[in-house]
């Protein structure tokens, strides 16, 4: 397969075909393969994916555009990732594509699995890491960059969004939580993470909220890319007591 | 005053309870955890496939809520609780449940502060009107 000159970002998912496949056995196409290929074919000069959804940012002709196309068939294959550091953060949900785990009533994290690459492949994979924790009806979210190989990557200004859904209307937005930096990752300096508080919910007022991270990236010498949010769990406040995941 | 209950470990709820030991140590009790943890990990693979497995919570994850409720109680300028016990409350009279007696100290406190080293000194106002 052949790719004219473009930066992609994939996000992977998986569990851990690698170390189980047999090498007789022809394996099918992968979560990165397809979406490769999909772009391929389209041949888009921008494009980014998470979850098995190929979001186009700049046509074969170079124009902006905002399309989003399933890639991933259901029974599509895993693709592994390699890790780096070795704790929780890191080993955690290596082989998912999206995955989340309320530990308790009060704490839950979400982590999704992205990659990168060129005409060359796949030239680099990191995670993101959203921690939500509760306290009463206010909030804490840590969001979690976690270099794992490949290419330095540049974020711009990361932030969480926290967003309260709505019946038949698009979610409503319950502030930013992030920063004006531009922090990155490598080899030499795998993580960058940052906590911010969110204010706590007023009694009165009951609804369900989540955050959700969408990166905006830069692969050191590449252009700027775009990926899906990545969504936290819910947790629902009542009118008065503690905010709570269910 | 009515029933014992277990404080769940979660900082804002462990603050409310080391508060009230401030106002009578004999409301606190602090036993060896005993509990079998539960946790659920959802995945969502590329091709929607949603997989859910329910486990024993891990070391890591037992460490990871540990380490918040004590860097919250710090915050709040007040001693964590041993690692490893369970604290349990008794509840004011005429409260049912932790939910019911935090909800109510989060009325009485009117807003809520945003970090914890501001929650502690409403929270102890709070909690004097609730047990008088």
């Amino acid at each position: 397969m052949r790719i004219s000159n473009r930066w992609i970002a994939l996000p992977v998912a998986v569990i851990a075909a690698i170390g189980l496949a047999t090498p007789a056995q022809a394996a099918p196409p992968t979560p990165v393969e397809q979406c490769i290929t999909a772009a391929d074919t389209g041949n888009y000069q921008e494009w980014a994916c998470l979850d098995g959804k190929l979001h186009v940012q700049k046509d074969a002709r170079g124009k902006s555009t905002d399309l989003t196309l399933d890639t991933v068939p259901k029974g599509a294959s895993l693709f592994a990732l390699p890790t780096k550091g070795g704790d929780d953060w890191d080993v955690w949900c290596e082989k998912g594509s999206v995955c989340s785990n309320n530990v308790n009533a009060y704490y839950s994290k979400t982590k999704g699995n992205v990659a990168f690459g060129n005409t060359d492949g796949v030239l680099g994979t990191f995670d993101i890491i959203i921690e939500t924790r509760l306290s009463g009806r206010g909030a804490r979210w840590t969001l979690v960059l976690n270099w794992d190989s490949g290419r330095t990557v540049y974020f711009i200004d990361p932030y969480i969004q926290c967003l309260h859904p709505r019946f038949l209307q698009s979610p409503s937005a319950c502030g930013q939580y992030g920063t004006t930096s531009d922090p990155f990752i490598s080899s030499a300096s795998y993580r960058w993470s940052m906590t911010r508080y969110k204010p706590p919910f007023t009694t009165g007022v009951s609804g369900d909220y989540y955050g959700e991270y969408r990166a905006k990236f830069r692969v050191a010498g590449g252009p700027t890319l775009y990926l899906s949010p990545l969504r936290t769990n819910s947790f629902y406040c009542p009118t008065i007591n503690p905010c709570k995941f269910s | 005053m009515t029933g014992l209950v277990r404080v769940p470990d979660n900082g804002f709820e462990l603050l409310i309870a080391r508060l009230t030991g401030e106002i009578d140590p004999g409301l606190l009790v602090l036993l060896p955890v005993t509990e079998v943890r539960f946790t659920t990990v959802e995945c969502i693979e590329p091709d929607g496939t949603v997989t859910r497995t329910r486990r024993l919570i891990s070391d890591e994850e037992r460490r990871e809520v540990v380490e918040f409720a004590e860097e919250y109680l710090t915050d709040a300028g007040v001693a964590p609780f041993p690692r490893d016990m369970g604290v349990y409350l008794t509840l004011p009279a005429g409260v049912d449940s932790m939910d019911e007696m935090a909800g109510r100290l989060l009325v009485a406190m009117g807003e809520q502060p945003i970090v914890p080293s501001q929650l502690a000194a409403k929270l102890r106002l709070a909690l004097h009107y609730l047990y008088r």
